[in-house]
């Protein structure tokens, strides 16, 4: 019963969001159901309710209303899920944010309205190379992304990365480098956020205008999308779907958005930043997995024979 | 007398004169010199991008880059003074360096583009173009189309 007023109360919340049109109604729509499973497993393996006893939804007026049993399921985090879409926030929410990532990402630090935040980003940058390729700068020492977050102070952390690994002979490599990025990023700052954001898709018919590689498919990003939800869940990390917010009827990019069939034009990230800021959750709600060392990084695997 | 008069009333710009943010980045963008979309970022991305002094950089500049296509771009800087300008002109090609360096692998195609790249300083005004055809643009910035 608790449950299924949850869902109801989350479907009006995410219904009157807005920013993101139908597909906020189709969050709503699923994120009961996923809810359910989502409780299930927590019930089964026993560690989301025990670990996320702190985490709130957006809904946290709506909570004061539930009984004891629905904040018990409200507390459990929904990390399959893309974080509930709300108000938007105002600009100082990103001003201990940092945003590493790519060129798409380099392309927000350009186009984009999150004035506030501090951007670690650049070409060709993938999970595997944040901590070897110079792709930041901080007080104007250029060094690698992983140095760049060492000696930065933030409280929240975007993470933008896989389109230039959809080359990779071994796909679950991204998994594991993924997941040590995370580890690694929570032993630097144990009580930041980290959101990590899903693959946008590609014009599949630009890109063959333009010559791209065919490993820069939309089928291929499906697949790494699958395990970046995966991770999301594993690690208990925030996951942002903005792939549904620039993917059309057929999950593309439309071409209108792309001049190369992958990379947005200026226009589309002022979309993106609105999207980012009616999808955050807050710090006073949110404490990481309590108890949850890093893992150890095991080695990783040889993940690339082929870089974008 | 009056030849010469008549002459030098016609109205040639001095290849000495600085450069006029807006009208310049408008005629390079017009030459057809660029292939890729630019889009125009703000003077404090500006700042950020090129590792400027913020307090020596004029409003008036423009700057257009590339979405992540390629590495063309254009940067019409105007500054408090000439000496910023000639301190800017570095760090200008230091962009040059880095879009180098981060395009060997991610976009080969783009090296010819900036090995072609011109920074130029006139008075208190510095010029960074990438393009795809660096004479057109070249011939902009001599005040020759």
């Amino acid at each position: 019963m608790g449950v299924l007023l949850l869902a109801a109360l989350l479907s009006v919340s995410a219904a009157s969001c807005g920013a993101t049109g139908s597909v906020t109604s189709t969050d709503s729509g699923t994120s009961s159901e996923t809810m359910l499973s989502a409780t299930a497993e927590g019930s089964e393996t026993g560690t989301q309710t025990e670990t996320s006893g702190e985490i709130g939804a957006q809904t946290a007026a709506a909570a004061q209303t539930t009984t004891q049993a629905d904040t018990a399921v409200l507390s459990s985090y929904n990390y399959l899920q893309s974080a509930p879409c709300g108000d938007a926030v105002d600009d100082s929410y990103f001003s201990d944010a940092v945003l590493i990532g790519d060129s798409r990402i380099e392309g927000m630090f350009l186009y984009g309205t999150l004035s506030s935040a501090v951007f670690f980003c650049g070409k060709g940058a993938t999970v595997a190379n944040v901590k070897t390729k110079v792709n930041a700068s901080v007080n104007g020492a250029d060094m690698t992304i992983m140095d760049a977050l060492a000696q930065t102070d933030f409280s929240k952390v975007y993470i933008s990365l896989g389109l230039n690994e959809l080359g990779w002979a071994n796909m679950d490599a991204y998994q594991t480098d993924y997941g040590e990025l995370i580890d690694q990023i929570r032993q630097l700052r144990p009580d930041a956020l980290i959101y990590i954001q899903d693959i946008i898709p590609v014009n599949p018919e630009v890109c063959a205008q333009r010559g791209q590689a065919t490993y820069i498919n939309n089928e291929r990003i499906a697949q790494y999308n699958s395990l970046l939800y995966e991770l999301a869940r594993e690690k208990q990390v925030i996951l942002l779907k903005v792939s549904e917010v620039f993917a059309d009827e057929n999950g593309a990019l439309p071409a209108d958005d792309t001049a190369d069939g992958i990379h947005l034009n200026a226009s589309c990230y002022q979309q993106w930043c609105d999207y980012l800021r009616t999808h955050t959750v807050h710090p006073e709600d949110y404490s990481p997995p309590a108890g949850q060392a890093p893992d150890t990084a095991d080695g990783g695997s040889d993940p690339s024979t082929q870089d974008s | 007398m009056a030849m010469v008069l008549l002459l030098g009333g016609c109205g040639e710009k001095s290849a000495a004169e600085p450069f006029d943010p807006a009208e310049t980045a408008q005629a390079l963008l017009d030459s057809g010199a660029f292939t890729d979309q630019l889009a125009q970022i703000s003077n404090q991305v500006a700042v950020t991008l090129y590792g400027l002094d913020a307090d020596t950089l004029s409003d008036d500049s423009v700057v257009y880059v590339s979405s992540g296509a390629s590495a063309e771009e254009l940067a019409v800087l105007q500054f408090t003074d000439d000496s910023a300008a000639e301190s800017a002109v570095s760090l200008l090609k230091q962009r040059v360096e880095k879009q180098t360096a981060a395009c060997q692998d991610y976009l080969p195609d783009e090296i010819l583009k900036l090995s072609s790249a011109i920074t130029e300083v006139r008075g208190n005004t510095a010029v960074l173009v990438v393009a795809a055809d660096a004479s057109a643009a070249q011939k902009v910035l001599d005040g020759e189309s």
